[in-house]
């Protein structure tokens, strides 16, 4: 049928069927920034104006807009020059990713328009069909309303950071800010919010603490505006699906409906005979070749426990088949036409259960030979210990033994996976892939399909998020599989509900802490029992369990520690990495356990972790037996930088603390059945796996001064890009509009180990110190050439110039152009890799102010506070919006973030509409504060060390802490939901 | 799979349609998420050209035709305070933008506030078959929903919005959809109408003495237990709420 459309103020007249949806007809005529999130509207990332209203492209027919307006980001801005509304989100640092970025431009756009003067609620209604997995809202929210101000004629305001001053530790933390806070002290810079019917504010810049430490830097430190801001903004196709393919195929995955099941046999005749059907993939037609999943570097911790397509489904959502055919419709319809004969076989979900006798045997395989014990569906069991636990037990005056249990959550990316495999002209495979690790998924899936890894290449575009999800060789096989049997490209997206069932997701944990303490109740001996739920297969299985040993047993001084660990295989969808990986289900268990005994013992809180935290100095002296390599670390690390002291206080003077045990907060007159609490959470992570992560850069001057810097680290929209950048431009004396990223090709650019284990910064961006040091020494030598200098040591490289002790000066451009084309000519250009034999932890306080509801148990969380030390934050912006995406992601896996299963295994909606899989949205967000307090990380480029997992580290436990403040209830499990905290309530008669 | 698409100009001509095919689904708002599309749908018949999106006030009866969309509604001059908090809280922005009063009807969600709210305000749901037109309580028309809807169109909601309005619910987080709310409203005459979402597998008008005995089903956001539990005590709440 024919459509008449008027687009972005352009009428078309476009062709489309009648069943296909207004962003897939959109896409295809080349509005990239409509963008898929899911088949029923609720990411919203396919917003956009239908006669100036907001609505969801990916849940209306495109007849539906038939003769109306239309409006995408694409119109919005006249070649370079950005709509004010784009230009505010660039400069208050709104993009992480970018992929849901054109649908909150165009929400703005609709409210602006409509109400010049919108106030935050009116913004955060507008927003609230948009779900934000990265920023936590807030420089959304912000961009928002500086894009009103602006547009209102006011002048636009400049990103800066707000420098704080240090407080001085107190002599009694109960006397700290007594009387409460003048509001004059808080330091923040807020927006006047109009209406205040959200009672939510939002900072206008993050809060800053300087080290006296850092030396003064240019690039380096400042809010620097994103490298890729400007093409995400503008809604370019800069994404995996944002590329057109002449005779691309569509595939689709066929998954299982059963937990647990044999495949006797699967015939896929009436599929192929479909018209338009070109392969149907399948354990009878594909190679077994057995591998690990997980984007780790080689050789890939054991188990291979996974082939392409095996002839036994372990989960509801395991693969089973796949089909490559002309559209979407014919591949689903072909799925239909696939008859699979199941032997349904008994299914275990828990993980305790799995271990016991008579469980049924998830990995009966004959050519399955890594396991610890298969036949108990125990993959490892890793044992590390330090002194003598039960010595240490002996010793101690009191001893505390309590049990925890964590969760399954998703990671949830807005993109799914995505993954658009071709010949190129060379007949080498080119991956086009949404992915954190494209070198790892290289180098993983050659042998399964059969090719060497120098006919593959993978490329990364941007990508709408990861979160650890994307640390997976996930479907890129699927892909390569059906571009060898088609010899056309192929088109592959996981649904949502694929993504939910068929991805991969947190592992859920028992965890019991025993500890042993003296009489002035320093620790004396400490042992963390974990059981692991890996699901049906292995992957990241055991080095999630590792770091949460290391994770659980390094926070805290103490002189005899003992982690014990099963992993265990289950019937659930498989768990993976996700952003903390290990660490959000340790500390949960560590930060209530500690508050329990300072509790129990009588002491402050604070006071009592302070006695037993880890301070500059101090050995990580678990740290050696859980490391992730093949070979163990000899070497017992020392804490080089803590800020811990400074964000606790920070933080506690943010939250209002001192408020805890006050009867006028704790108690609401108006509303006798609410209850109010506050609750801490000290935070402890690692920067990098120390001994194996590994970056490369390369540098290279171009005619006009300019450098590419070419990365293999994976921007996910953390702006590591940016930050390296920033690194680059530093040290060669240029503003960072002259470095031009580049980065995850692996035809193009150096090797780097992938986005995960917060190593970026550290890892890559010292990477691309090195090699920019190395530049600038080749410059230093061209500039003493051209000035005729005996000595060019002393040449100093700053404002595009090189300067000579004597004040003399040479542009670089001149130097560029004199290496490459007048005397002695050279590429001036470096390539350099780094590895570190240490992993610097960031530390952080993280505070949160809930409100118990007693009589139904509903928990509302008022406000999150987190002082983050990461170091020298290379970028503060960025890195505020780490910690403040990261806190948003914590928060819903404390409080409402949960795959809930029935009885069969089959997840219980695997969606995120209301009353599914809950995200928090912008309408309902507590207040957020974030500051970063700076410290000089010596190992670390310019000082830095990592932010991007912590944040998901601390909100769970402190959640559970001020429920416990507010109510003297200890729930020992997440999430707290309404029934749990209710139960809870109900046994110790509270209502 | 949908091989055809309908935009008729007048209602007559959207019922003819609808009674021309058992395999018809109408789009009555923006999302096809409403219109109940599965692998028996092969048409569809959009509703956007009929008209319907009046809101028309009689004293303290207000008429919403079916195409007025929520966000429509609830940014009314004369929509209650209350009633817009409950319209506000039912969905997203985008959502609000998108569904209309006739997706309430289409689709009714067991735990949706807003379809409690009606049921208060004594919701009459007009519907228009190729017969004639009849009106009928809302709670009979989500009885009979399924018979109805094969061959008729709801055209208008009247609902009565005098007196005082409260509601209470238990949620995950404060937009999440509730576990289980409860709505009362006190008419000028003293009378209290109380109903409950969350309960039932619709939301339910409820005596104020009948929620100890709502039998719920549970799934894994509450149990029975629980949901019967919070019926009591948030019914408790609106009705203290009230006077």
């Amino acid at each position: 049928m024919q459509i008449h459309l008027t687009i972005n103020g352009i009428n078309k007249t476009l062709e489309c069927q009648p069943y296909e949806t207004l962003m897939r007809v959109l896409r295809r005529e080349g509005y990239f920034s409509v963008r898929y999130g899911s088949d029923s509207g609720e990411t919203g990332a396919a917003a956009l104006l239908l006669d100036g209203v907001l609505a969801n492209a990916d849940v209306m027919l495109a007849a539906q807009a038939d003769g109306h307006h239309i409006e995408t980001v694409e119109g919005l801005s006249k070649g370079t020059m950005l709509h004010p509304i784009q230009d505010a989100f660039v400069r208050m640092g709104a993009i992480q990713s970018g992929y849901s970025t054109p649908a909150m431009i165009l929400a703005a756009k609709a409210l602006i328009e409509k109400n010049p003067n919108p106030t935050e609620a009116e913004i955060r209604d507008a927003l609230s069909g948009i779900l934000d997995r990265e920023t936590g809202y807030i420089k959304p929210v912000l961009a928002v309303l500086e894009a009103a101000a602006v547009m209102r004629g006011e002048d636009p305001s400049e990103m800066t950071t707000n420098v704080l001053t240090p407080i001085d530790l107190p002599s009694r933390d109960n006397d700290l800010f007594e009387g409460g806070i003048p509001e004059e002290d808080r330091g923040g810079d807020y927006w006047d919010m109009g209406s205040t019917d959200l009672k939510v504010r939002t900072k206008r810049l993050p809060r800053f603490i300087v080290s006296l430490q850092v030396p003064e830097t240019s690039v380096v430190g400042k809010p620097e505006i994103k490298v890729d801001a400007l093409k995400l903004t503008k809604g370019n196709p800069a994404f995996v699906d944002d590329i057109e393919m002449r005779g691309m195929l569509y595939a689709a995955l066929l998954t299982s409906p059963h937990a647990h099941a044999r495949i006797l046999d699967i015939d896929d005749s009436d599929a192929l005979a479909l018209p338009g059907v070109h392969a149907v993939i399948h354990y009878k037609n594909i190679a077994r070749v057995r591998y690990a999943s997980g984007g780790q570097s080689y050789p890939n911790p054991k188990p291979y426990d996974q082939v392409s397509f095996d002839n036994k489904v372990r989960h509801v959502g395991d693969r089973v088949a796949a089909v490559a055919a002309e559209t979407p419709e014919i591949a689903a319809e072909a799925l239909k036409r696939i008859r699979v004969t199941y032997d349904i076989l008994p299914a275990v979900y828990d993980e305790n259960e799995a271990m016991q006798p008579g469980a049924p045997v998830i990995h009966d395989e004959p050519d399955m030979s890594d396991a610890y014990d298969a036949q108990r569906n125990i993959v490892h069991h890793i044992h590390a210990q330090v002194g003598n636990v039960e010595t240490g037990f002996e010793q101690a005056r009191h001893i505390f033994e309590q049990s925890f249990y964590v969760h399954q959550v998703q990671q949830v990316p807005i993109e799914p996976h995505i993954c658009i495999g071709y010949w190129d002209a060379d007949e080498r495979l080119v991956l086009r892939t949404s992915t954190q690790v494209p070198f790892h998924a290289r180098r993983m899936v050659a042998p399964l399909l059969g090719l060497p890894v120098k006919r593959i290449r993978v490329i990364k575009p941007r990508i709408g998020g990861g979160f650890g999800a994307k640390q997976e060789m996930l479907i890129e096989d699927i892909v390569g599989h059906l571009v060898i049997a088609t010899g056309r490209p192929v088109r592959f997206e996981l649904t949502r509900e694929q993504e939910f069932i068929s991805s991969r997701s947190r592992h859920p944990q028992t965890i019991v802490f025993k500890t042993g303490l003296d009489a002035n109740g320093k620790l004396v001996s400490q042992k963390m029992s974990v059981i692991g739920n890996t699901g049906a297969y292995g992957t990241h299985g055991l080095t999630v369990q590792t770091v949460t040993g290391m994770r659980g047993l390094s926070s805290y001084n103490c002189p005899n520690k003992l982690f014990d660990c099963y992993v265990v295989y289950t019937n659930i969808p498989t768990p993976g990495a996700y952003r903390g990986y290990g660490a959000p289900q340790a500390l949960f268990a560590l930060e209530s356990h500690m508050e329990d005994i300072a509790i129990q013992l009588g002491m402050d809180v604070i006071e009592f972790k302070r006695l037993n935290w880890v301070k500059v100095g101090d050995p990580l002296d678990i740290a050696p037996h859980l490391g992730e390599g093949e070979a163990e670390i000899t070497i017992i690390p020392t804490i080089r930088s803590s800020g811990l002291e400074q964000c606790v206080l920070q933080g506690m003077q943010a939250i209002g603390w001192q408020r805890r045990h006050d009867p006028n907060f704790r108690l609401d007159p108006a509303r006798p059945h609410i209850r109010r609490g506050i609750g801490f959470a000290m935070c402890m992570h690692g920067t990098a796996i120390p001994g194996l992560d590994m970056g490369g850069a390369s540098i290279k001057i171009n005619d006009d001064g300019s450098f590419n810097v070419l990365v293999g680290a994976t921007d996910l929209g953390t702006g590591s890009d940016t930050v390296l950048g920033q690194i680059a431009a530093e040290v060669l004396g240029v503003p960072l509009q002259d470095i031009l990223m580049y980065s995850s090709d692996t035809d193009m650019t150096p090797f780097d180990t992938g986005a995960y284990a917060s190593s970026t910064t550290y890892i890559s961006g010292t990477a691309v110190m090195r090699a920019a040091e190395q530049v600038r020494e080749q410059i230093k030598e061209r500039a003493g050439l051209m000035l005729k200098l005996n000595d060019w040591s002393n040449v100093v490289l700053r404002d595009r110039r090189a300067f000579a002790p004597d004040g003399r000066f040479v542009s670089l451009q001149d130097i560029a152009l004199h290496s490459l084309h007048q005397q002695d000519q050279r590429q001036i250009m470096a390539t350099a890799s780094y590895v570190s034999p240490e992993s610097p932890p960031p530390f952080a306080g993280q505070f949160a102010e809930v409100e118990v509801d007693i009589e139904t148990g509903q928990v509302t969380v008022k406000k999150l506070v987190m002082a983050v030390d990461c170091g020298v934050a290379i970028n503060p912006i960025t890195a505020s919006g780490q910690v403040e995406g990261g806190m948003v992601q914590a928060l819903g896996y404390g409080h409402c973030e949960e795959m809930a299963y029935d009885e069969h295994g089959r997840m219980v909606k695997p969606e995120l509409s209301a009353g599914a899989y809950k995200i928090y949205r912008a309408d309902e967000m507590p207040e957020l504060e974030v500051i970063l307090v700076q410290t000089m990380e010596p190992s670390g480029p310019f000082g830095a060390k990592a932010v991007a997992e912590i944040p998901k580290d601390g909100v769970a436990p402190a959640l559970r802490n001020a429920i416990y403040n507010a109510t003297g209830v200890q729930i020992n499990r997440i999430p707290f939901t309404p029934e749990r905290v209710f139960n809870a309530l109900q046994e110790a008669n509270i209502s | 799979m949908i091989t055809a698409y309908h935009r008729p100009d007048t209602l007559e001509a959207a019922l003819q349609l609808l009674t021309r095919s058992r395999k018809m689904a109408v789009l009555a708002g923006k999302t096809i998420t409403d219109a109940g599309l599965d692998d028996s749908i092969d048409e569809v018949v959009d509703l956007q050209a009929i008209g319907l999106r009046q809101i028309h006030e009689h004293g303290t009866q207000h008429t919403l035709e079916a195409l007025v969309t929520l966000q429509t509604w609830r940014d009314h001059a004369a929509t209650p305070a209350a009633l817009r908090d409950v319209i506000h809280a039912e969905d997203s922005f985008t959502f609000r933008n998108m569904r209309t009063i006739a997706s309430l009807l289409y689709v009714p969600d067991a735990e949706s506030q807003l379809v409690a709210a009606l049921l208060v305000c004594d919701a009459v749901v007009q519907v228009t078959a190729s017969t004639g037109t009849q009106s009928l309580p809302l709670a009979r028309f989500l009885a009979q929903r399924v018979a109805l809807l094969s061959t008729s169109i709801p055209t208008a909601v009247t609902i009565e919005v005098s007196g005082t309005i409260a509601f209470a619910n238990v949620a995950r987080t404060p937009a999440d959809k509730p576990i289980v709310a409860a709505v009362a409203r006190k008419t000028v005459l003293g009378e209290i109408r109380l109903a409950l979402s969350g309960v039932a597998p619709m939301p339910i008008l409820i005596a104020p003495n009948d929620v100890e005995n709502v039998k719920p089903a549970g799934d894994f956001r509450g149990s029975s237990a629980y949901r019967r539990q919070m019926a009591i005590t948030l019914s408790r709440r609106v009705l203290d709420a009230l006077g």
